[in-house]
C-alpha cells in the first residue's frame, strides 16, 4: 500500500491544511483522510505532524478553532480559515507555483 | 516544517491571546488536546474497522501510524510556544528536587553564596544610605546643588547678596533656596546642651516640599530681615529626647547661643534636613545666623560666605539648561562686582552627586569604588568554589545527564536546566546574603555608633537600611553569580558524549583534560583573588598597627578633655575669660586633680586653626601663597599638663599677655622647615603679611601628633598664648591622680554651677580620644573590614584547595592503586598528587601579586605609615597563602596514598 508515498517536503503540510480548509471547516482526521483522498493517497499526513501544525497556525492567527458536534452527532474540533489565514493561503499557494515552475525548468534545462 | 516565507504577518494580538489562554488554562488546553487526538485515533480505528480489521489489529495499526502520542503533544506544546515558563517551571521543580537531595552540600554551597552575597549586601547598603538614597522630599530628582566655585580655593557657598541675585535671575529653577548649617547651645529651663542647626531661607520648606508635623514651618521671605527674633522649627528626634515629644512646645521661646527664639512648629520624622547624613535638631531662620554668630557682614557682604545653595529645577528645563543659565548669571555676576566675585562660577550639581558635599565628589568615587571592588572579590571567590563544587557534581551527574539526552533532551535543554538549578542555588544565597547582610549592617552600625558617639555629639545618621536598590544590586549579584557558576557545569552537560557516558557507567578516572583544564583555571584564579584580599587586608593591619604605635608626643594617660563653647551661652570675650579662668582654678583645687590647662583644641580631637606663616625677612611673590601650618592656643600650664616636652628655650608665662610683645612656641619640624640650621629662638614670623605685626619664638617643643587625624610624619605646628588669642571654644585638660573617669561628673557640675546655660561639648579621657574618630577608630575600622574580608577570602581558598585535590585523588583511586601495586612509594604518590596542586597555587600567586599592586595603588592615600607594595606585607602574607594552600592540599593527598592497592583495584 505504501509504495507510491512520497514524503511531504518541508512547509507543504501547512499549506496543504490551509488549502483543505478553504473548501470547508473541518476536525483534525478529516483534513488528513481529505488530503490522502485528493492526492490520490500519495500524500499521507502523519498524524504526529498533522496536530503540532494545527496548533502552530491557530496561534498565527491563520485558523481558528471551536468545538462542534461531527457527522454522527460526536463531538469534534473544528478548524476554519481565518481572513488572514486566506490572505495567507493565497500568498503561499502563489509562492509555491513559482517554486515548482522554477524547479520545473531547471530541472528540464539539465536534461 | 513550518511555512515561514518571508512575508509571513504575525498578528500579534491573536499570538498573544493564545499563549495566554496556553499558560493560564494549561489544563483545559491540555485536556481538549487529549480530547482531539482520542477523536482522531477512534476515528481512524472505525476507518480500519471498516476495511476489515479485527478490532485489536486496528487498534494496533492506528498506534504505529500515530507514532508516540506523548511525542505528539510534547510537539503541539512547542508549537503552542507556552513551553519557555512551562519548562522553567518544570526546571524549577527538578531543580528543587535536585538541591533536596544533597542537603549537606545544598547547606554549603548556599552558605557560601550567602557570604559573598551579604557581604555585598551590606557594603552596598552604607554606600546606598550614603550616596544614593534620595532626600525624603517631592521630586527629589529635580533637586540641585548649585556650588559657588571662587578661582581659587575650595569654597562652595554664596554670600546671602550673591544669593539673592541668583535667585532673583535664575529663570531655570522654580525655586531657590538656601541653608547654612552650625552648631550652638540650646538652653531651655536651666537645661543646656549642643544643638545642630540649619539656618534656612524662608521657601526653604515650600521649595522642598516639606509640609509641618505640628505648628508650621517657615514660610517663603520670613526671617530674611536683619535683627528680628529668630523662629525656630525643631526635628523631629530633637523635638522627641529634648522636649518629651510636648505639643505645646510650639509658641514658646527657648535660648539659642545665648539669644532667645520661638519655636514655630515641628518637622516630620522622615525629613533630617538637607546636609548629608547628619540629622539637624532644629531649624532656625535666616536672621538668626548674625545674631548667634560672628558674621556680622552676614547680609551686605559679599565675601561672607556661608549659604549652601540649593535650586528646584522647573519642569521641562534640563540639567544642561540649568548649566547653561547659571554660567550666564554668574559671568553677569562677576561683571557686577569684579572686587568680590571675579572668576566666579557657579557649578549646577544633582543633589545626590554632590554629596557629601560639593568640593569633596571627586574623591568619593575612588573610596566608592574600592569598597565595592574588595566584596566583589569575595563574591567572585565564593562563586569560584560553588563553580568547582558544581563541576565535580557534573561529572558525578553525567549519567543521569546522559539518561535525559537519550532521553530526548536537547543540548539547550540540558544547558536551561543546568542554569536553572544554579540561578535557585545563589538566589538561595542572595536570601541568605540579605539576612547575613542587614545582620552586619545593624551589627557594625550600633558598634559604630557606640564608638562614635563617645567622641562627638553631633548626630550622625547614616540610613543604611535594605531597600529596592539594594534588593536591586543583590538580585543583580545573584543573577550574575548564578549564571556564572551554573555556566561551566551547563556547558560541560550540553557536550556530554552519550555513548562514553552512559557506557562507562561513570567510571571515574576518565574525565577528560577538558574538565581539568577548567577547574585548573578556577583555581588560579581562587587563589590569586583571595591574595588579593589578603594583601588589602595586611596593608590595612599593618597600617592599623604603625597607627598604634605611632609617636604621641604626649601622655595620654590620666587626663580628661573637656571642650565648650562660651558663644553657645551667648558670652562675649571679656566674660569668655573670666568664665574660663574662674573654671580653671575651681577645677584644679578639686581633690584628685593635678594640673589643668586650656587650649583651642587638643591633638586628635577636631582639627586645629591654621593661618600662612610669613617669616620675618623673607618675600613671598605676591602671586604665591605662604604655607598654611596648623596652630593652637594655650595657656602657661598646657605643655607640662599634656607632657609636651620642651627642647629648647622657654614656655609661656603669666607676663605673655595681651599687652606684652606676642610670642610663640614651635615644634621642631617648623623649626627646621623655616629655620634650617639656625637657633629658632628670637627668630621672627608674622600670621598677617610680610610686613608684620609678628610674634617672636621663645621656645621650641618637641615634635608629636599635632593635627586632628593621626599622622606618620610629624607636621610642622606651633603655639600661640591663649591670653594674646582669643577664641571662645576652648578645651581644658585636666591631668588626674584618679582615673580620669571618675572626675567626669566632677568636673561637669563645676561648669553647671558657673554657666547653666553652657552646653558641655564634649567630655572624655584622652584615651579615649586616641582611640576615637580623629585617632584609631578610622584604622581600625577598615582594618577590621578589610581582614574580614582576607579572612573569608583565605577560608574560601582554602576550601577550594582542598576540595579539588581530594577530588582528584578519589577519582584517581584506581591509578594509585595500580602506581602502588607497581612498587610506587607513598612519597612518590604524595608528589604525584601534590605537584599540580602546588604549581598551581604558584601561577595564582604570581597572578595574585600583580593583582594587588594594582588594586593597592587605590590604597595610598588611606593608609598610615605603610608603602601600598610594602614587601614585607607582600612576601608574609604570600607565604601564609601558600602554606595555607600546601596544608589544604597535603591532607587529601596524605589520605590518597593510605589506600590499600587491593582496595584501590577493586573500587568501582
Amino acid at each position: 500500500m505504501p509504495n507510491q508515498r512520497i514524503d511531504l517536503p518541508q512547509g507543504t503540510l501547512d499549506l496543504l491544511i490551509l488549502k483543505t480548509l478553504a473548501l470547508e471547516p473541518q476536525h483534525g482526521w478529516a483534513i488528513s483522510e481529505r488530503i490522502q483522498q485528493i492526492s490520490s493517497d500519495v500524500l499521507r499526513v502523519q498524524q504526529g505532524s498533522l496536530y503540532p501544525a494545527l496548533h502552530r497556525l491557530e496561534r498565527r492567527g491563520w485558523i481558528k478553532a471551536k468545538w462542534g458536534a461531527s457527522e454522527n452527532n460526536r463531538r469534534a474540533k473544528y478548524y476554519e480559515l481565518t481572513r488572514s489565514g486566506c490572505r495567507q493561503l493565497e500568498a503561499e499557494e502563489s509562492d509555491w507555483r513559482r517554486l515548482t515552475a522554477a524547479v520545473g525548468q531547471v530541472l528540464s534545462i539539465a536534461d | 516544517m513550518t511555512a515561514e516565507g518571508c512575508r509571513v504577518e504575525v498578528p500579534l494580538i491573536s499570538d498573544l491571546l493564545y499563549r495566554l489562554r496556553a499558560l493560564f488554562r494549561r489544563k483545559s488546553v491540555e485536556s481538549e488536546l487529549d480530547d482531539e487526538l482520542r477523536a482522531h485515533f477512534d476515528r481512524q480505528v472505525e476507518k480500519h474497522l471498516r476495511s476489515g480489521l479485527a478490532l485489536e489489529e486496528a487498534r494496533r495499526q492506528t498506534r504505529v501510524e500515530f507514532g508516540g502520542i506523548e511525542q505528539v503533544k510534547e510537539e503541539c506544546r512547542d508549537a503552542r510556544g507556552v513551553s519557555f515558563l512551562e519548562t522553567a517551571i518544570f526546571d524549577l521543580r527538578y531543580g528543587m528536587r535536585m538541591l533536596g537531595k544533597s542537603r549537606a552540600l545544598t547547606a554549603t554551597l548556599v552558605i557560601t553564596l550567602a557570604l559573598g552575597i551579604g557581604v555585598n549586601a551590606a557594603i552596598f547598603s552604607v554606600l546606598n544610605g550614603w550616596l544614593l538614597r534620595p532626600l525624603p522630599v517631592r521630586a527629589p530628582d529635580r533637586i540641585m546643588v548649585l556650588a559657588y566655585h571662587p578661582k581659587e580655593g575650595h569654597d562652595s557657598h554664596f554670600s546671602y547678596l550673591d544669593f539673592l541675585d541668583f535667585q532673583k535671575q535664575a529663570g531655570a529653577f522654580s525655586d531657590v533656596f538656601a541653608y547654612a548649617p552650625g552648631a550652638a547651645g540650646l538652653s531651655t529651663g536651666g537645661h543646656a546642651s549642643e544643638f545642630s542647626y540649619s539656618a534656612v531661607t524662608g521657601n526653604y520648606f515650600s521649595a522642598l516640599g516639606v509640609k509641618p508635623l505640628l505648628g508650621r514651618l517657615l514660610l517663603p521671605g520670613e526671617g530674611e530681615t536683619p535683627g528680628g527674633e529668630p523662629l525656630l522649627v525643631l526635628g523631629y528626634a530633637c523635638w522627641q529626647e529634648r522636649f518629651g515629644a510636648d505639643a505645646s512646645v510650639v509658641s514658646s521661646r527657648v535660648l539659642i547661643n545665648g539669644k532667645s527664639a520661638t519655636i514655630i512648629g515641628v518637622a516630620p520624622k522622615e525629613f533630617h534636613g538637607t546636609f548629608f547624613a547628619f540629622d539637624m535638631d532644629g531649624y532656625l531662620s535666616l536672621d538668626a545666623l548674625p545674631q548667634i554668630g560672628d558674621s556680622s557682614g552676614f547680609w551686605t557682604d559679599r565675601r561672607d560666605r556661608t549659604l549652601w545653595v540649593l535650586g528646584r529645577l522647573k519642569p521641562g528645563i534640563s540639567l544642561t539648561q540649568a548649566r547653561s543659565s547659571a554660567d550666564v548669571i554668574a559671568g553677569r555676576l562677576a561683571a557686577q562686582y569684579p572686587a568680590t566675585d571675579s572668576d566666579a562660577a557657579v557649578r549646577v550639581i544633582p543633589e545626590r552627586l554632590a554629596r557629601p558635599a560639593p568640593f569633596v565628589t571627586s574623591f568619593v568615587p575612588v573610596i566608592a569604588g574600592l569598597f565595592l571592588v574588595l566584596p566583589a572579590l569575595v563574591l567572585l571567590l565564593a562563586c569560584l568554589n560553588v563553580a568547582n563544587i558544581l563541576l565535580v557534581r557534573a561529572t558525578v551527574r553525567e549519567r543521569e545527564v546522559a539518561i535525559r539526552a537519550a532521553l530526548g533532551a536537547g543540548r539547550r535543554r540540558l544547558i536551561r536546566q543546568m542554569l536553572t538549578e544554579s540561578l535557585l542555588l545563589t538566589l538561595l544565597g542572595g536570601i541568605g546574603g540579605v539576612l547575613l547582610g542587614e545582620w552586619a549592617i545593624s551589627a557594625s552600625g550600633s558598634m559604630l555608633h557606640s564608638v562614635t558617639s563617645t567622641t562627638s555629639n553631633l548626630a550622625y545618621r547614616l540610613d543604611s537600611s535594605i531597600d529596592w536598590r539594594v534588593l536591586a544590586y543583590t538580585l543583580g549579584a545573584v543573577v550574575m553569580s548564578g549564571v556564572f557558576v551554573g555556566v561551566w557545569p551547563a556547558l560541560r552537560a550540553g557536550r556530554v558524549d552519550l555513548n562514553r557516558a552512559l557506557h562507562e557507567g561513570g567510571r571515574s578516572d576518565s574525565a577528560g583534560p577538558g574538565r581539568h583544564r577548567i577547574r585548573s583555571i578556577l583555581l588560579v584564579a581562587q587563589v590569586a583573588g583571595s591574595l588579593m584580599l589578603l594583601i588589602v587586608a595586611g596593608l590595612f593591619v599593618r597600617s592599623l598597627e604603625r597607627a598604634e604605635h605611632v609617636y604621641l608626643g604626649f601622655d595620654p594617660d590620666h587626663l580628661l578633655n573637656v571642650m565648650m563653647d562660651v558663644r553657645q551661652a551667648g558670652y562675649d570675650e571679656t566674660r569668655g575669660r573670666s568664665f574660663y579662668r574662674e573654671l580653671d582654678s575651681r577645677v584644679r583645687a578639686l581633690p584628685g586633680v593635678q594640673s589643668t590647662s586650656l587650649g583651642f583644641t587638643v591633638p586628635v580631637s577636631i582639627p586645629s586653626p591654621d593661618a600662612p606663616i610669613y617669616v620675618e625677612g623673607h618675600l613671598w611673590p605676591p602671586d604665591r601663597q605662604p604655607p598654611q601650618i596648623s596652630f593652637n592656643g594655650i595657656d602657661a600650664a598646657y605643655l607640662a599638663t599634656l607632657r609636651v616636652p620642651l627642647v629648647e628655650g622657654r614656655v609661656f608665662g603669666d607676663s605673655d599677655n595681651e599687652t606684652a610683645q606676642p610670642v610663640a612656641i614651635v615644634n621642631q619640624t617648623m623649626a627646621r622647615k623655616f629655620w634650617p640650621n639656625e637657633d629658632p629662638i628670637g627668630k621672627r614670623f608674622s600670621l598677617k603679611s610680610s610686613s608684620g605685626p609678628f610674634v617672636e619664638i621663645v621656645g621650641v617643643a618637641r615634635d608629636g601628633q599635632s593635627s586632628w587625624m593621626l599622622s606618620p610624619d610629624p607636621q610642622p605646628y606651633f603655639y600661640l598664648p591663649l591670653a594674646q588669642n582669643y577664641d571662645s571654644s576652648v578645651a581644658m585638660q585636666v591631668r588626674t591622680s584618679v582615673p580620669p573617669q571618675s572626675m567626669i561628673m566632677e568636673v561637669q557640675k563645676q561648669i553647671h554651677d558657673l554657666a547653666p546655660d553652657l552646653p558641655i561639648l564634649d567630655i572624655h579621657t584622652m584615651q579615649q580620644t586616641v582611640h576615637g574618630l580623629g585617632g584609631l577608630l578610622i584604622f581600625r575600622l577598615a582594618a577590621s573590614l578589610a581582614g574580614v574580608m582576607g579572612i573569608l577570602g583565605l577560608v574560601l581558598a582554602t576550601v577550594g584547595v582542598y576540595g579539588v585535590v581530594s577530588f582528584s585523588a578519589t577519582q584517581r583511586t584506581r591509578e594509585i592503586g595500580i602506581r602502588m601495586a607497581l612498587g610506587a612509594s607513598r612519597r612518590d604518590v604524595l608528589t604525584a598528587i601534590a605537584r599540580k596542586a602546588l604549581a598551581l597555587t604558584l601561577i595564582g600567586t604570581t597572578a595574585g601579586l600583580a593583582g594587588a599592586v594594582a588594586l593597592s595603588r587605590l590604597l595610598g592615600s588611606m593608609l598610615l605609615g605603610v608603602k601600598p607594595g610594602d614587601p614585607l606585607t607582600f612576601v608574609s602574607v604570600s607565604l601564609i597563602l601558600a602554606a595555607v594552600a600546601l596544608l589544604a592540599s597535603f591532607i587529601p593527598a596524605r589520605r590518597a596514598t593510605k589506600v590499600d592497592p587491593m582496595v584501590a583495584l577493586r573500587h568501582e
